[in-house]
């Protein structure tokens, strides 16, 4: 209860309310006098604030006698996350050029869920203010996975406006990944995402080659989507292989034209 | 999938059909050892000491073991799985591609 009240009034009001919940028998307030802190202090604060009022709830469940009185507790402890989603959107939305404002908007999307209204408002904050800092661009792929309702075009924006040539590769990888996999679905729209979808592989093949998610190169990857679309197709001649064998020799695909080839990409693990 | 593939090389002993593995394996002396135990008699490409990541399968965009593609005697992709589609259907691809290479040879 002491949470919903605080979370309509000013980040100072309720930081001195989660001290005051520190110590129960402190009910004059905090002794500190009051100072605002930087925008990444608070989140500090705040997370600190959720982990401490998840505990005190989860002990106040354990010493919960009526069933009534457990009912509320829970309800409070699965709405808690959503409460602090909330804190954090404000903080960002009041203090959205901070450069702490994409840690904040970070934690929505962590609390609240990616499908949450929170997060489709962090997202338009995100993209009305640019914010591509490190935070925001590292969840990105995380977020291109999802297929949220802004996940199109927060990418967009990230693939144009991060700061970086990492941040912008990365997201125009992961967009053209995110719109090929719309477009392999299927439906009315499939032939010009694939188009928009080649076009941004070729991006990343001709501008961020040696860019790296999740340790691999992304120009090599890219162009592996394209050699696939284009050459590895049902009715399409198969393309040459030619490479070593395991002991060593080399050898070509083609060598055994004239014989049907069962191509089996394995490992032994 | 080692079994089964035994069993098309041996049902296809005396036709116009192979298997050619793309092996993604890091440790090739190991993989000499499997060769053997498996009794893995056809030919495969190394992708390198990469493995998953290496120059062949990045090239043909592979990201899932196993994947098929049936090639038939003129050297046209008929077709494609991403993990195996169940020994029958395979078995069927392969044997109609490999009755109509016959055919030719016989023409």
């Amino acid at each position: 209860m002491l949470c919903r009240i605080a979370a309509a009034l000013v980040p100072l009001i309720w930081l001195s309310t989660a001290r005051a919940l520190d110590d129960p028998k402190d009910k004059a307030g905090p002794d500190k006098p009051a100072k605002a802190g930087s925008v990444a202090e608070q989140i500090k604060d705040l997370q600190e604030e959720m982990v401490k009022t998840r505990g005190d709830l989860q002990a106040k469940l354990r010493d919960a006698e009526k069933d009534e009185e457990k009912q509320e507790i829970r309800k409070e402890l699965n709405g808690l996350s959503r409460t602090y989603a909330k804190k954090y959107l404000e903080l960002a939305e009041k203090h959205p050029k901070d450069p702490a404002a994409g840690q904040a908007l970070v934690q929505v999307f962590r609390t609240a869920g990616p499908t949450s209204a929170e997060a489709r408002r962090a997202a338009d904050l995100i993209v009305k203010n640019q914010i591509y800092d490190e935070g925001v661009t590292g969840f990105l792929p995380m977020l291109a996975r999802m297929n949220a309702p802004y996940t199109e075009k927060l990418l967009r924006g990230a693939a144009e406006h991060a700061k970086s040539d990492q941040d912008r590769g990365r997201a125009t990888f992961s967009l053209a990944q995110f719109l090929k996999s719309k477009a392999d679905r299927g439906g009315d729209d499939a032939e010009k995402l694939t188009a928009d979808a080649e076009k941004l592989f070729e991006t990343v093949v001709e501008k961020y080659a040696d860019v790296k998610l999740n340790g691999r190169p992304i120009g090599p990857q890219a162009k592996g989507v394209l050699f696939e679309a284009r050459h590895l197709v049902i009715g399409k001649p198969v393309p040459e292989i030619e490479a070593e064998d395991i002991d060593g020799t080399k050898f070509k695909l083609s060598d055994y034209r004239g014989k049907v080839v069962l191509i089996d990409f394995w490992g032994n693990w | 999938m080692y079994p089964h593939e035994r069993s098309l090389v041996k049902k296809h002993a005396d036709k116009p059909f192979t298997i050619i593995g793309v092996n993604s394996d890091t440790d090739r002396e190991k993989l000499k050892e499997t060769l053997k135990k498996e009794e893995i008699t056809w030919r495969s490409f190394w992708n390198g000491k990469e493995g998953t990541g290496g120059p062949i399968s990045t090239e043909w965009n592979v990201h899932g073991w196993p994947t098929l593609y049936i090639i038939d005697a003129d050297g046209v992709i008929r077709h494609k799985h991403l993990g195996s589609p169940g020994d029958e259907k395979l078995d069927e691809e392969i044997d109609a591609l490999v009755k109509k290479a016959e055919g030719k040879g016989e023409k």
